[in-house]
């Protein structure tokens, strides 16, 4: 894993100064963040490059995702670079310029035989201010990629716990911008493209949740010394560390799955990255809050922006318990490998 | 130990509640039912009744306008209100009469009884709580606000937090620093503080669901008379250890009440999403209720403690450790029971809480989403589960004490920066 960190570097360095300045204090999103990844290529970055993307990989729009996630920017990259430009790069259609979005989930959305669109999308990430959602639609013959403008749709704006909007999508005989259609495959691989976003948004928003609590323990005296020196305390960093490192080697593994073409590696990889970063995201809000105390639960302080986000993203695109009951099936299905080998030995 | 209440205690309850039947509007469920804007409105028209009543100040001795209620009835009197969701009073009376109240008839001077006393009965003065400071919060005795006598006055500096209902209060009640050359515990005097005045400034703190419970309160030399000290100059730490003391009061069996009626509507919830057969939300259903139960035995021994002349002793840690870390375990399950609901949640919202919501709340996911935020601190306020886990080994389990490194005078100690 050191190598491919190595040679991330520069793209991880890029991603830090677009983003550095993290979420602006008010308004519901980024548009300069937004614009400084588009222009910089990072929303499209392993889109195949005869697509208009930079041909990179998945490890790599992969990092900008992270740091994302560490900086709780208020833009849908993951949804753009994690599943919208995927689904395109998948539908051998080109990325549409503007701020991208994409369902995690659109089941229920049907295309008749003319393309027009009709269904309601639940939870849109930021559908409000996207020019462009892709979404996955049932059509005649099987999975359509479709592109949609969400003025000619009915936006009905929500927000999650973190004030991300979400927003649901009520189509009734909308034409798409774009679309084409895929292989019945995708249907699958889209639900582990938003679980794996939200494994790899999780890995930044721990990490940046560590590095707040290292800071304060480091900081706040109580009792004439550093807290930091109190064991109760030094056990409840620790316990945080462990958690920040199992999602991030559990997103590791999950996105070396993904990469490797291997559907089932890649499905038992993603489950299981996503049932761990659930479980560790929980912890690691519970044990930041705690070591941060009163001033953690304030507006003012940053720990909530990455702590409500870890709360609203363990359960989107499939919930821990969706997950986890997807991996015990596999666990115990009869056609596939015994379980040892699925563990240890792919 | 014997769990049933005296029989006089259950006539007293039967009394209760029928005051409870007469007063409170017909098809009550509790203050979350109300619109937020109506709450405090009733909240005042309630308050007017219970002091009619003598229903208001029910621990103080019936001399200083209380109730003069044994220790049971006010036990019982608790119990009746939470079983039916009726506040005791206005969002400041838990400070001005639980907490101040108490400590001014137990160590005021008969001055301060005979001024303070009906002014806080009456609800002309509101009072706060002028504890924590940035940097005193589990070690409250490191407090820096300083108090300096100038003639007839002591002239305040300094800056207080988390100061619950702060914004609604004309009063506070301040530790402040008044011997700097005294070991920490030492130096330290109790004062009332008048906030009316251009030396006090209230600032809001907004929480991360959005509300503001708490303040900051600035002291740029502010005043108050000489006289205004309760327990002695420099014997503060006593009275502020005292009027903890009353903090913890009688509650103690009614939090398994209030939190049976939250559960209950979590039940009602699983209920409602079809998911009581599974085997995943049933077991953990399960562990809240044994927790809820075990919340009630803990009430029960406090209970006993008190009837039998105990004061609220290091046993209180158990119950505190154990409500606020059950507060997250249910909210966490609440989350899990609405699924995606939980993730752009809509509803009614809470107004506000710190231990839960108002009896009566609708069983809308954004009242549990906000629930599940609020119950975060409720591990950090009023002691972290830290500072009362240390309270259990030390003092309930005997084991070896940490070694202090802030003995010798306060200003000498490192970090105390004057």
């Amino acid at each position: 894993m050191n190598a491919s960190a190595q040679d991330l570097r520069p793209l991880t360095e890029t991603a830090e100064s677009i983003l550095g300045a993290g979420p602006s204090a008010e308004g519901v999103w980024d548009a300069a963040a937004w614009a400084a990844l588009e222009e910089s290529g990072l929303t499209t970055i392993d889109v195949p490059e005869s697509l208009g993307g930079g041909g990179g990989t998945l490890r790599e729009a992969a990092e900008v995702v992270r740091v994302a996630g560490a900086r709780a920017v208020r833009v849908p990259i993951a949804e753009a670079a994690l599943v919208g430009a995927w689904l395109l790069g998948a539908a051998g259609l080109p990325v549409p310029s503007g701020p991208l979005t994409a369902a995690l989930d659109s089941a229920g959305l049907t295309a008749d035989a003319s393309g027009a669109l009709t269904g309601t999308v639940r939870r849109v990430p930021y559908a409000r201010i996207a020019s462009s959602v892709v979404l996955l639609a049932d059509g005649p013959s099987g999975p359509v990629v479709v592109v949609v403008d969400p003025s000619t749709a009915a936006v009905s704006e929500g927000t999650n716990l973190a004030g991300e909007p979400r927003d649901d999508l009520v189509l009734d005989g909308v034409s798409p911008t774009a679309a084409a259609a895929v292989e019945p495959a995708v249907a699958a691989e889209l639900a582990l493209r938003g679980a794996l976003s939200r494994v790899v948004l999780a890995a930044g928003a721990g990490q940046t949740a560590l590095d707040l609590v290292l800071r304060h323990v480091s900081e706040r005296e109580q009792f004439g010394r550093p807290i930091a020196k109190f064991q109760a305390v030094q056990q409840l960093v620790a316990e945080l560390a462990g958690e920040v490192a199992s999602v991030t080697l559990s997103a590791e593994a999950a996105l070396l799955a993904t990469a490797s073409g291997d559907a089932s590696y890649a499905a038992t990889s993603v489950a299981a990255a996503r049932v761990v970063s659930a479980d560790a995201s929980t912890r690691i809000a519970a044990i930041a809050h705690q070591l941060v105390a009163g001033i953690g639960v304030t507006r003012e302080h940053a720990l909530h922006r990455s702590t409500t986000r870890l709360w609203a993203w363990r359960d989107e695109g499939g919930t821990e318990g969706f997950w986890a009951d997807r991996l015990a099936a596999r666990a115990v299905d009869p056609s596939a490998p015994p379980l040892w080998q699925q563990v240890v030995g792919i | 130990m014997d769990i049933t209440y005296p029989p006089e205690a259950e006539a007293f309850r039967e009394r209760v509640r029928a005051f409870l039947g007469e007063n409170l509007p017909a098809g009550w469920t509790g203050l979350g039912a109300l619109a937020e804007e109506e709450r405090e409105q009733f909240r005042e028209s309630w308050r007017r009744t219970l002091a009619e009543h003598q229903m208001l100040a029910v621990s103080w001795p019936k001399e200083y306008g209380g109730a003069g209620l044994s220790l049971v009835e006010q036990v019982v009197l608790a119990e009746e209100f939470a079983r039916a969701g009726a506040p005791q009073g206005s969002e400041n009376d838990g400070f001005g009469i639980g907490m101040l109240g108490n400590t001014l008839i137990h160590l005021g001077t008969e001055e301060q009884k005979k001024h303070y006393l009906p002014r806080i009965l009456s609800g002309e003065q509101r009072w706060c709580q002028g504890y924590s400071e940035p940097d005193a919060g589990s070690d409250l005795a490191g407090i820096r606000t300083s108090a300096v006598l100038d003639g007839d006055e002591w002239v305040i500096n300094g800056q207080k937090t988390w100061t619950s209902s702060g914004h609604l209060a004309d009063h506070i009640f301040v530790l402040a620093r008044t011997d700097p050359s005294a070991a920490k515990h030492k130096g330290i005097t109790f004062l009332l503080v008048p906030m009316d005045q251009p030396g006090v400034e209230v600032r809001p703190i907004v929480n991360m669901a959005g509300y503001a419970l708490f303040n900051e309160v600035f002291f740029t030399d502010a005043r108050t008379a000489s006289h205004e000290v309760v327990g002695g100059v420099n014997d503060g730490w006593r009275t502020a250890m005292a009027l903890l003391g009353f903090e913890r009061g009688v509650g103690a069996t009614t939090d398994a009440i209030r939190f049976r009626g939250d559960l209950d509507r979590l039940v009602a919830l699983a209920r409602e999403r079809g998911l009581t057969e599974d085997p995943r939300i049933r077991e953990r259903l399960a562990w809240c209720h044994s927790r809820v139960e075990v919340m009630r035995y803990r009430g029960l021994i406090s209970l006993s403690r008190l009837l039998n002349g105990g004061r609220p002793g290091p046993e209180a840690s158990i119950s505190k450790v154990i409500w606020s870390e059950f507060a997250q375990a249910y909210t966490e399950l609440a989350i899990e029971i609405l699924g995606p609901e939980a993730l752009a949640p809509t509803g009614q919202a809470t107004g506000g809480l710190l231990q839960m919501p108002e009896a009566g709340t609708e069983n809308s996911p954004l009242s549990w989403v906000e629930t599940f935020m609020s119950a975060r601190a409720g591990t950090i306020y009023a002691g972290s589960s830290q500072i009362q886990r240390n309270i259990i080994g030390e003092q309930l389990l005997g084991l070896p004490k940490e070694p202090r490194l802030d003995a010798g005078p306060f200003r000498d100690l490192a970090g105390s920066r004057g």
